[in-house]
């Protein structure tokens, strides 16, 4: 080995330096070719979530004029719609890493598991930037969407994030083995969008459909942000324990199924 | 400096198994340079990718104590989309290299002037070849992996990849999977045959070639 040994306490600090070391590359690579070939691409990797999420909100607000809870309709709008984007895309690119970074396992230092840890940081990035930059659009626009309870919202978009990473890991599980995986995801992901309470408020829904819709995690997502908006809002239905469980869960079984399935990640 | 324990490898291809390695156990010492030989289709690449870490084993364990190129040969695995110096700058950080030492050593050895900052697809088959190559011969592997290929390009551009060969030679270690037997005497000390899933290791080479050609009749 080039460097010194770096052992402490039996761990080997340089195995990990390593790792750390491939992920930066992977992830510099990454942002680099994602559209095009220069770090301006990457731009359009925002640009696309953020515009999706816009347009809902925009349309949506014209379209209801009368929300069912507070003043402003593109707070109740995109309370709803933040969830949905926050774990489209993240999950989605995600499950496609694999693919789309295959030629790299030429190189032994460049895992799955690296790919996939590179690419979930990036969309971490990428998921912040969108919700950062519609924010200050909004404030800009003189659209009051600030929430009444700021540690609140933003453990609740770190959350929604989380889960949207660790389904992505999922994803690039089932993925690589059933192609079609991919265009079922959608569908799931519309199903659960759909049934998240995104444009209605679930306490004027019938107790049967409430209790449905209590197991779409989506469902937490939409009811946790929109408690940073309105006091008590969410205390009969949401669950945190639920959303965060259900995640750690796909989590685990995401790196359990990345390592029996290695090898044929590695190669086919 | 890479030793191999009780590793079995197959594939199933339309119903059939095909065992390449079937549990094998084998040291490749530092200090040695090894040939492995095998008629085609005995799973010679294959067990360079194994040997790499590019493919796994179905059983067993594979220990690198060495830094360990990726498999040398036919050019591949940079970014059609990037330049030739991102993909230079992306492995030399992947391997924990200077970005500009790598890039310095590839600009002089692989002599692409300025195509180094021309996309990788619009490269010619020899620019490619000569970029991979240098690439590889900018970090200083241990243990060099090479599948069948080890000089590319025209035949000055071959006396200098033997060339810079020989100089590695001090202080690296190649394994080659070769049909070359001129080029396995040149290089290598010692050899492995592998047949129906087994390795013979010999300590003289001819001997190995011996077997090789009595298995390829």
């Amino acid at each position: 080995m080039r460097n010194a040994p770096g052992k402490i306490n039996g761990f080997d600090w340089d195995v990990l330096d390593a790792r750390v070391d491939v992920i930066g590359a992977l992830i510099l690579r990454d942002m680099r070719t994602r559209f095009g070939r220069s770090h301006l691409g990457y731009l359009l990797a925002v640009a696309w979530p953020l515009t999706h999420l816009i347009t809902i909100t925009t349309i949506m607000s014209i379209a209801n004029r009368v929300v069912p809870i507070g003043t402003e309709p593109a707070v109740f709008i995109s309370s709803g719609v933040l969830p949905y984007i926050l774990c489209l895309y993240p999950a989605r690119t995600m499950g496609l890493s694999i693919e789309t970074n295959r030629l790299l396992f030429l190189f032994p230092a460049v895992t799955p598991i690296n790919v996939i840890i590179a690419r979930g940081i990036i969309e971490f990035l990428t998921a912040a930037l969108v919700v950062i930059l519609f924010f200050i659009g909004a404030s800009i626009l003189g659209v009051n969407v600030l929430p009444a309870n700021y540690s609140t919202w933003l453990v609740s978009v770190l959350s929604t994030i989380y889960f949207s990473i660790s389904m992505g890991l999922i994803n690039t599980v089932i993925g690589s083995i059933f192609k079609f995986w991919h265009v079922f995801f959608l569908v799931i992901m519309f199903g659960m969008y759909s049934s998240s309470g995104a444009f209605v408020l679930p306490s004027n829904l019938p107790q049967s459909t409430q209790n449905a819709m209590w197991y779409n995690p989506l469902f937490h997502c939409v009811e946790w942000i929109r408690s940073s908006y309105f006091e008590g809002y969410g205390d009969g239905n949401l669950s945190q324990f639920y959303l965060l469980s259900f995640a750690t869960c796909l989590l685990f079984l995401g790196l359990l199924g990345e390592r029996f399935i290695r090898g044929k990640l590695l190669f086919q | 400096m890479i030793e191999l324990s009780n590793v079995l490898k197959f594939y199933k291809t339309k119903g059939t198994i095909k065992v390449v390695l079937d549990g094998v156990s084998v040291n490749f010492r530092a200090g040695s340079s090894y040939a492995i030989l095998g008629i085609n289709g005995a799973g010679k690449s294959t067990t360079i990718r194994v040997i790499a870490g590019t493919e796994l084993p179905n059983a067993g364990r594979v220990k690198r104590t060495a830094r360990v190129s990726w498999p040398l040969g036919f050019a591949g695995g940079l970014h059609p989309e990037m330049t030739g110096r991102e993909n230079v700058h992306f492995v030399a950080r992947i391997y924990r290299q200077n970005p500009r030492k790598v890039m310095e050593f590839v600009e002089d050895f692989a002599e692409i002037g300025a195509y180094i900052d021309e996309p990788y697809k619009t490269y010619s088959s020899g620019m490619a070849q000569r970029l991979a190559f240098g690439l590889s011969m900018a970090i200083d592997f241990e243990c060099y992996l090479i599948d069948e290929v080890m000089a590319v390009g025209d035949n000055r551009f071959q006396d200098r990849c033997a060339e810079e060969f020989s100089k590695r030679r001090a202080h690296s270690d190649i394994i080659m999977v070769s049909h070359n037997m001129d080029m396995v005497r040149q290089y290598c000390g010692r050899a492995l045959v592998l047949a129906h899933g087994l390795f013979h290791e010999f300590s003289n080479v001819d001997d190995a070639i011996e077997l090789y050609r009595k298995l390829n009749r």
